[in-house]
């Protein structure tokens, strides 16, 4: 699918970013934590949409984005942007190695593997009291070095836009730039990848560590959201559902993703305050969806348009 | 000085000797078909010579440079381009993306994780100049799983020359096309070949192809070399007349 | 207590562990050989064994029953979903199956709590399951052992039915070549719903021999899963004989592992994982896809 216009999609992240000074407090609250999801979801587009490998370990980068970005403004009160850039850094630096092992594999064996590497992060920091808090995590966390305009609640959801929607441009801008279309080559066919001098384990890894680099920030953007983290950041579940939020929005489409955040996060919202049951709706939501929209939301959109 | 320098190729699997000894030389701009029966190791042999299959032994030159042991992407990187038995093209992309991507290969951008639309759009009007030429200009849209078969292998030329090579490795251009898209595709090629600056493997099992299009021809036999020499030197050859021409009437 | 005693007992709590493990990895591994699918719902399914299990007890005051009870319930659940929704997806990506298999254990486990509430129940043993036996003069319960049986001869009849049955020759095929089978006659639809039933029995089976020892609680599917997860990956997608040994090194890595190292314990089994895959990405008795 052709990705959307980047000025339509930017014009709607400003909109959102602007709702904050319209709605009513606890709606913007909700919206700044479905804009954090939007932009996790959009990282793991990169890995599921663009090179056709299906993490089920996105947890991983997620989790480890906002330990970093806490425990940085937590120990040494690094300001807010500054650490979650570092902590995009850290959990991008960290994705090489674990890329260079996931990526030679594809398929369910990359599946598990990245599984398998956000679980032993679960690991890590359920046991490693004295830096990690164990099973507690860390709480109080500040949103360190920011002008009040900005740390208060409407100016840290401006803050998550202007941050959704640079994430937005970077994801945008590689898939569209020569190296990006590479990736595209070694998705679609990798022998004929291979013949155009390209290798393809390395051209994954380039999309796997940009993708976990993203991953992170939101992750440290949630971290100075919700004020504590916990390893329950790490655990399968998350990564089971932000990978629903990428093939309910349509995979590929980077805008898909990030309407599937939105959908999902409202959708469990609004259910639960409807019903108690709503985990049994959500989930016969999603089998309809499966079975009736097989290119997910946007695949419904484009038909209809 | 050759462009390509083969010696003493070997490709085993067990005792079997897919490909056996074989010492191959080509120079800049020749153009040289290799024949062989089913089962003569031509596949093989080129996938050895392109990087795509581990040696048993022997050695590779190509320019001048020792790459016996440099994998596929390395060598399309030092100017070989190939086309497969079985079509690989990307089936999701378009014609031209296909294409342009075989621009793109030789393009110093090609790296760049960002930006870059103004070398893009350039690589597009060379995609377009190569998808002219094998007459598929029309067809620039269309994803390239949904073009006709005949279409596809032309399409799979047209990537490799793209890329701009300097030794092009074409397996079985023709295969499983009719009568008139065989003749059609020998017309293209024709064309084709003459305007790039490459020199040309080619294996095909269609006599009349290899006839047409190469000069020199190399017959393979249960992995060895046989012949070697001008077309009609070969055609004349007793032993070739035994082992392979003989053998399809 | 000697060593020697000790590290019996453990083993023998490791195998018991194994057997409970192989009973949902070996549903699981059949889906996926045969089906190509990774089917996210097998946790809840074990955990819906569990709670049919407690409850059937409770109403007929049976344990034997309740192991008929919850492998029922879930094959007849696993048939009906395997005809509405599965069936409709094979053409499709993977990716499919992992949305509407997430789907359907988040719906499951839902619908379990609606039921039975969020409580954790536990199923009572029977007066003869529920005395010890003295191993090496140490109190060893019964019914561990039981499980090791259990799951053994889970194992044996499995292993017989794959080789020595029709069926099985077909289940066989159809993992190595679906189309090809198809090709052959069989009517591969049938197949894949009887197995998907059948895996999902497994799993139920597994989940009501597990609740005396585990308790049925909510958490039970999304926690065994993992294991079951990292068992399959370990022995290789598909093959019988690599569940079997993955089930033993997860069972025993575990035990030993909460025994001598617990800080270690928990990050163990998925560097195990890991460790194996990076080795031979097909796992040890798979072939690579």
């Amino acid at each position: 699918m052709r990705p959307a216009d980047p000025r339509l999609v930017l014009l709607l992240i400003a909109l959102a970013g602007v709702l904050a000074f319209v709605l009513p407090g606890h709606a913007t609250t909700l919206l700044t934590e479905a804009l954090i999801l939007a932009l996790f979801a959009l990282s793991l587009d990169l890995l599921v949409g663009h090179a056709r490998l299906t993490s089920f370990g996105h947890a991983g980068p997620w989790a480890l984005g906002a330990y970093l970005a806490g425990a940085m403004m937590l120990s040494w009160g690094v300001p807010l942007p500054f650490a979650v850039l570092l902590a995009g850094l850290g959990t991008a630096a960290l994705a090489i190695p674990i890329g260079w092992l996931c990526v030679r594999t594809g398929g369910v064996t990359f599946a598990m593997l990245s599984l398998a590497f956000a679980q032993l992060g679960y690991a890590v920091v359920v046991k490693w009291n004295a830096v990690t808090g164990g099973s507690d995590g860390l709480a109080g966390i500040p949103r360190a070095g920011l002008p009040d305009v900005l740390a208060g609640r409407e100016g840290y959801h401006l803050l998550v836009a202007v941050f959704l929607a640079a994430a937005y441009l970077v994801a945008h801008g590689f898939i569209t730039s020569p190296l990006g279309r590479i990736v595209a080559a070694v998705r679609e066919n990798e022998q004929r990848a291979e013949a155009l001098g390209h290798d393809p384990r390395r051209i994954r890894l380039t999309v796997f560590v940009l993708s976990y680099f993203l991953a992170g920030i939101a992750g440290a953007l949630y971290a100075g959201f919700a004020g504590y983290v916990s390893p329950e950041l790490f655990f399968w579940t998350v990564s089971g559902h932000v990978l629903v939020m990428v093939i309910l929005g349509g995979a590929g489409t980077l805008i898909g993703p990030m309407l599937g955040a939105l959908v999902f996060f409202y959708a469990e919202h609004e259910l639960s305050a409807l019903t108690e049951s709503w985990g049994l709706f959500l989930g016969l939501l999603f089998i309809l969806v499966v079975i009736f929209a097989p290119r997910g939301l946007m695949g419904l959109v484009r038909r209809t348009s | 000085m050759s462009l390509l320098e083969c010696r003493g190729l070997t490709r085993a699997w067990g005792a079997f000797r897919a490909v056996d000894g074989v010492d191959l030389d080509l120079a800049e701009r020749e153009i040289c078909a290799v024949i062989g029966p089913n089962g003569a190791g031509k596949s093989t042999l080129f996938a050895m010579i392109a990087g795509n299959l581990r040696k048993s032994a022997g050695t590779v030159r190509f320019d001048g440079e020792e790459v016996s042991q440099l994998s596929a992407p390395a060598l399309a990187s030092r100017g070989v381009a190939r086309s497969f038995q079985i079509t690989a093209i990307c089936p999701g992309l378009t014609a031209l993306e296909n294409v342009r991507l075989g621009v793109q290969a030789r393009q110093p951008l090609r790296w760049r994780p960002f930006g870059g639309s103004a070398a893009m759009r350039e690589g597009e009007t060379r995609a377009l100049h190569w998808l002219e030429r094998l007459s598929l200009a029309d067809r620039a849209q269309t994803p390239a799983g949904e073009l006709a078969h005949g279409d596809q292998r032309l399409l799979e030329v047209a990537v490799a020359l793209a890329q701009e090579p300097r030794l092009l490795i074409l397996d079985e251009p023709t295969q499983g096309m009719s009568v008139e898209e065989t003749r059609r595709t020998v017309d293209l090629l024709h064309g084709v070949m003459a305007e790039a600056a490459t020199a040309v493997l080619l294996v095909e099992h269609d006599l009349d192809v290899v006839f047409a299009l190469a000069p020199r021809i190399v017959v393979l036999h249960r992995g060895r070399k046989i012949a070697d020499g001008p077309a009609a030197q070969v055609r004349a050859d007793d032993a070739v007349q035994q082992a392979y021409l003989g053998g399809l009437d | 207590m000697d060593p020697l005693t000790l590290f019996t007992l453990q083993t023998l709590n490791a195998l018991s562990l194994s057997a409970l493990l192989f009973f949902i990895s070996l549903g699981l591994t059949l889906i996926f050989g045969i089906m190509r699918v990774v089917n996210f719902a097998h946790g809840a399914l074990f955990m819906l064994g569990a709670y049919v299990g407690v409850a059937t007890q409770t109403a007929s005051g049976s344990f034997l029953l309740s192991l008929i009870a919850a492998p029922l319930a879930a094959a007849v659940l696993g048939l009906a979903f395997e005809r509405c929704a599965l069936s409709r997806l094979y053409a499709r990506e993977h990716s499919a199956f992992l949305l509407v298999t997430f789907g359907l254990a988040l719906a499951l486990t839902e619908a379990i709590r609606l039921i039975w509430g969020a409580d954790a129940r536990q199923a009572e043993l029977p007066d003869s399951l529920s005395g010890i036996v003295f191993v090496m003069d140490e109190p060893f319960p019964i019914y561990r052992l039981l499980l090791i049986g259990a799951g053994l001869a889970c194992a044996l009849l499995c292993w017989a039915g794959l080789q020595r049955t029709r069926l099985g020759l077909l289940l066989r095929a159809a993992s190595q070549n679906p189309t090809m089978t198809a090709a052959l006659g069989n009517d591969v639809g049938r197949v894949r719903a009887a197995v998907f039933a059948m895996a999902c029995a497994l799993a139920a089976l597994g989940g009501a021999l597990a609740a005396p020892l585990l308790s049925a609680s909510l958490g039970l599917g999304s926690n065994v899963i993992i294991d079951a997860f990292v068992i399959v990956m370990i022995g290789g997608m598909g093959s019988f004989l690599g569940t079997a040994a993955g089930s033993l090194l997860v069972g025993f890595a575990q035990t030993f592992g909460n025994y001598y190292a617990p800080e270690l314990a928990l990050g163990m089994t998925y560097a195990l994982m890991i460790a194996v895959l990076v080795v031979r990405p097909g796992g040890l008795f798979g072939r690579v896809e």
